[in-house]
């Protein structure tokens, strides 16, 4: 799928056309970038605190060696993958994953430990669990919408190949 | 391609609740231990919907039960022993601010009622009858939990400015005498966490009792602080399962990973502790254990533990208070409480 669309990217780069699936996907886009990159920088920047929190996490904390990292670090690849056109859409779907990941554990959380530690850092940690879980959810909507659309965007073009 | 996107929410959804699944294999809250679970020591005669689930139990009296609101340290609810009355009340501190206070708790021991916190330092008294409360003339001590032993005096947990570690001590208040005593309370990890609990005085038999939240251990004291006994409570966590971690450099500790909380409560009532603990027995299944607080009673002539019985969850919620007195039992379930007869030929003194 990606090889084969390359032309026609380059094609959809050049062209300038404004369309209102075009605008909301490059804004779209940036708000995500936005999102995940403040995540993982606010994650690293108080690290001892988000690797207490991922420890008291009953769910997590079997994990607690490697998901700390590994999390910021996914955080930041998708980000990058997102501002770049090839691996855009490849993003939306990791992003999506990721989002529906947290918010399962939101509510794996919520339901099984009466002890429930905020691990998002920054302000998403001041939310409380009813407004994250619905600001999750809506996250992980436009992503899976941002998908279609992409794949659209991508797919409307006809390939240049010849 | 929504096939793609319903693979990939589906995987994601499976990820965590395979995590989940294995990590509620891990925690162990079910001991080896046997427990004793004779028939309906404990009847419910009474219940009453209080309305707020911020209510703790402060004290009770021959005829009256208290109750302090967390969320709103001078209101207090005084309800008559069958629960069918009910007055609220409001402290006044003459000439104080309210909003000067960190973590006010009331404890009520008839006819004084003591309000303490322990962070400014500030303990007042007043009478039961007119719930004004006025500053005691020594209150130097800077506490995390007190209890009221007589009428001029009050037990208290300390951080001692030594060792950074809890201590028991006991100050008076009327006179300047503190007195922090370093060897009852035994450091297993960190001095702090390790040696968190509970404790409860019972006036009839003077005896003070605080039993450790996270070990299966509990200290018998007299009213000045001598230890009689350490008793071990029936469960089989003798070393704290806890991790403690620092922050900022040792300024913060907090808790690494979620702790095994043995014991949730203790109170004392004349010779009989009843302690509710949170591990469940081998004759217990962990989904029926859930569904019920166990309270473990233990005769504190003897030091040794006697049988258990089961408070059913109310609305599934578990105890969040309790407290016994002259043969009734107390708990408060979220935003209800409920009163238990003791069947008198369980609880003879012997």
């Amino acid at each position: 799928m990606i090889a084969g669309d390359d032309h026609a990217r380059l094609h959809l780069y050049h062209n300038k056309d404004f369309s209102m699936r075009r605008i909301f996907l490059e804004a779209f886009s940036s708000l995500l970038v936005l999102l995940f990159v403040y995540a993982a920088i606010s994650k690293l920047l108080d690290y001892q605190r988000f690797a207490i929190q991922i420890g008291q996490s009953p769910l997590l904390n079997g994990l607690s060696g490697f998901i700390g990292p590994f999390v910021i670090a996914i955080e930041l690849v998708i980000a990058i993958g997102l501002s770049m056109m090839r691996f855009r859409l490849l993003s939306f779907y990791a992003a999506f994953s990721l989002m529906v990941m947290f918010t399962t554990y939101i509510i794996a959380v919520m339901k099984l430990s009466p002890y429930v530690p905020c691990s998002c850092g920054g302000i998403l940690e001041k939310m409380d669990w009813n407004d994250h879980l619905i600001f999750n959810v809506s996250v992980s909507v436009v992503c899976g919408i941002a998908i279609v659309l992409q794949s659209r965007d991508f797919g409307l073009r006809p390939s240049f190949k010849s | 391609m929504l096939r793609r996107i319903a693979f990939c929410g589906v995987f994601a959804v499976l990820t965590i609740a395979g995590l989940a699944i294995v990590s509620k294999g891990l925690v162990q809250r079910q001991g080896s231990f046997l427990r004793v679970l004779p028939p309906h020591p404990a009847v419910q005669t009474g219940t009453r919907d209080i309305k707020y689930s911020s209510y703790y139990i402060a004290g009770v009296s021959n005829d009256r039960l208290y109750l302090g609101n967390y969320e709103a340290p001078l209101h207090m609810l005084v309800l008559n022993k069958a629960l069918s009355d009910s007055q609220h009340v409001r402290i006044v501190i003459p000439e104080v601010k309210p909003d000067r206070f960190w973590s006010l708790k009331v404890r009520v021991d008839s006819p004084y009622f003591f309000l303490g916190d322990g962070t400014v330092p500030r303990v007042y008294r007043g009478y039961v009858e007119n719930w004004r409360a006025f500053r005691v003339p020594y209150d130097s001590a800077y506490f995390v939990d007190f209890c009221q032993i007589g009428p001029a005096s009050i037990a208290v947990r300390s951080l001692s400015s030594q060792t950074g570690e809890y201590e028991l001590g006991k100050e008076m208040l009327v006179e300047r005498d503190v007195v922090l005593h370093a060897d009852i309370l035994e450091r297993q990890i960190d001095g702090k966490f390790c040696v968190d609990g509970a404790m409860d005085f019972d006036k009839g038999s003077s005896r003070l009792v605080y039993t450790y939240y996270y070990r299966n251990q509990y200290i018998v004291m007299d009213s000045s602080l001598n230890v009689i006994a350490r008793g071990r409570t029936i469960d089989t966590v003798s070393k704290a399962k806890i991790n403690v971690a620092t922050m900022e450099s040792g300024r913060i500790s907090t808790m690494d990973s979620p702790p095994l909380l043995v014991n949730r409560n203790c109170r004392v009532d004349n010779k009989w502790l009843f302690i509710n603990s949170n591990v469940a027995a081998r004759n217990e299944s962990p989904s029926d254990f859930n569904k019920v607080s166990v309270i473990d009673v233990y005769s504190l002539e003897g030091i040794q533990y006697e049988f258990s019985f089961y408070l059913s969850h109310f609305t599934h919620a578990r105890v969040s208070d309790f407290i016994v007195s002259e043969g009734k039992l107390f708990a408060i379930f979220d935003h209800y409480i409920s009163v238990y007869d003791l069947q008198p030929e369980f609880f003879a003194l012997r």
